[in-house]
């Protein structure tokens, strides 16, 4: 796991921009999936 | 190492640290005024609806008129009627999503559309029905016009009848809790639920937003799944084949010795009430399909609820021959053409009363180009 941590960690270091720019689309789809969260059945198409 | 020189460096990282998070709140409250405009834009949906409109025409398409929401059902709960104007009186239309699919409202001329409710729900019975019009009498100030200024015309048909058990686990009761806005009772029907001022904004907010992304990814999906030539319904590869439509029928009618009565029992519930109320109602025994005919659920009904209009003195027009079968995009909705005609002939019947109140003008035709949903 500490591997996993470690090459994120060069990964971040080589390309900050590019870190910057996945931690923004994460915080958008993580927002939009909130947002798009509905409760109870849905029925979008009835054949009665 | 100094600890001046250590500190420079965890100074920095701080630093860092803030403008990141920083960032991220602003993506996040960005995202969601994004998300808000989108969902209230009325050139977007125009733009959406114009297009699933040409669609439908094309007959490629179902259009379920369901505006920036998942669903009909949420639209008008959470937009038409909360915006409706009942001060004025008006027509409005009660029944199943063979009712809420036969009008055209869109296409009403805009000073008459106001006028107009299609209130049409999915997997309607007699009892539900009964239950949504008492709620907008009683909770929603349907009647605030005084009531004889109202007209209320009950779509009917044999799918009234079939989809009445497990009222509890039926599409009407699991409709009206869903977004926290009212609860479900089998016996006391729609209840408002108390919550604060800030809650019901933020819920109605939250069902907003939910239903535009959810509604746009469902259009997305359904087109593409389109586009590659699968069938949406299962019903889609069998609408030509009128045994198969026949067998799907017998099912949904199984039970219907039963619950007939019980329905017939509930439409003169409906009667009572309206009565009561001094609501003037008009029926209108809505399309099926030809091939159904043999079906002896729809004579049964067609027969009864036409003897008990008559015992109750209420104006009944029957449609229900009015469309061929290749007329419907499925066992009971109409294609483009054959919603062109239910619509025509629906719109008629609440003509005189919308000419009464002052709706309408005598020259008016039933339809026209308007705006609206």
């Amino acid at each position: 796991m500490s591997d996993y941590w470690e090459r994120l960690d060069r990964l971040e270091r080589r390309n900050p921009r590019l870190m910057i720019l996945l931690l923004v689309v994460l915080a958008t789809v993580v927002t939009l999936l909130l947002l798009a969260k509905s409760e109870g059945a849905v029925v979008l198409y009835q054949a009665f | 190492m100094t600890q001046a020189g250590n500190a420079a460096p965890r100074e920095d990282a701080a630093w860092y640290e803030t403008r990141l998070s920083i960032l991220l709140i602003i993506v996040v409250i960005a995202t969601g005024l994004l998300v808000d405009r989108l969902a209230s834009s009325e050139t977007l949906l125009d733009a959406v609806t114009k297009w699933e409109l040409a669609r439908f025409e094309r007959g490629e398409t179902f259009f379920s008129n369901r505006g920036n929401f998942l669903e009909f059902e949420d639209r008008l709960i959470l937009d038409e009627i909360p915006k409706a104007d009942f001060s004025r009186g008006g027509a409005y239309f009660f029944g199943s999503s063979d009712l809420k699919w036969s009008l055209k409202t869109w296409e009403l001329p805009a000073e008459v559309r106001p006028f107009v409710g299609n209130f049409g729900l999915g997997g309607m019975n007699h009892t539900f029905e009964l239950q949504f019009i008492r709620h907008l009498v009683e909770h929603g100030g349907l009647l605030q016009a005084g009531a004889e200024r109202n007209l209320v015309v009950l779509g009917v048909a044999h799918t009234n009848v079939f989809v009445a058990q497990e009222p509890e686990r039926a599409y009407f009761a699991t409709l009206w809790p869903r977004h926290g806005l009212f609860a479900y009772d089998a016996e006391k029907g729609i209840l408002p639920v108390e919550i604060s001022p800030l809650s019901r904004f933020l819920r109605i907010k939250k069902a907003r937003w939910s239903g535009f992304l959810g509604g746009d990814v469902n259009r997305a999906i359904r087109f593409a799944v389109e586009k590659l030539g699968f069938s949406i319904s299962a019903e889609s590869s069998i609408v030509d084949d009128p045994e198969a439509l026949r067998q799907i029928a017998r099912r949904m009618h199984r039970n219907w010795e039963e619950e007939l009565p019980v329905q017939l029992g509930e439409l003169g519930r409906l009667f009572d009430y309206l009565r009561r109320q001094g609501v003037p109602v008009a029926v209108a025994l809505l399309p099926h399909r030809r091939s159904l005919d043999e079906l002896p659920l729809i004579h049964a009904y067609g027969d009864a609820v036409t003897k008990l209009c008559a015992a109750n003195s209420i104006p009944i027009v029957d449609l229900s021959h009015l469309l061929g079968d290749d007329d419907f995009f499925d066992l009971s909705h109409p294609t483009a053409r054959g919603l062109a005609r239910t619509h025509e002939h629906l719109i008629e019947i609440a003509m005189p009363h919308l000419r009464a109140i002052g709706a309408i003008g005598s020259e008016r035709r039933s339809s026209g180009q308007g705006s609206g949903t």
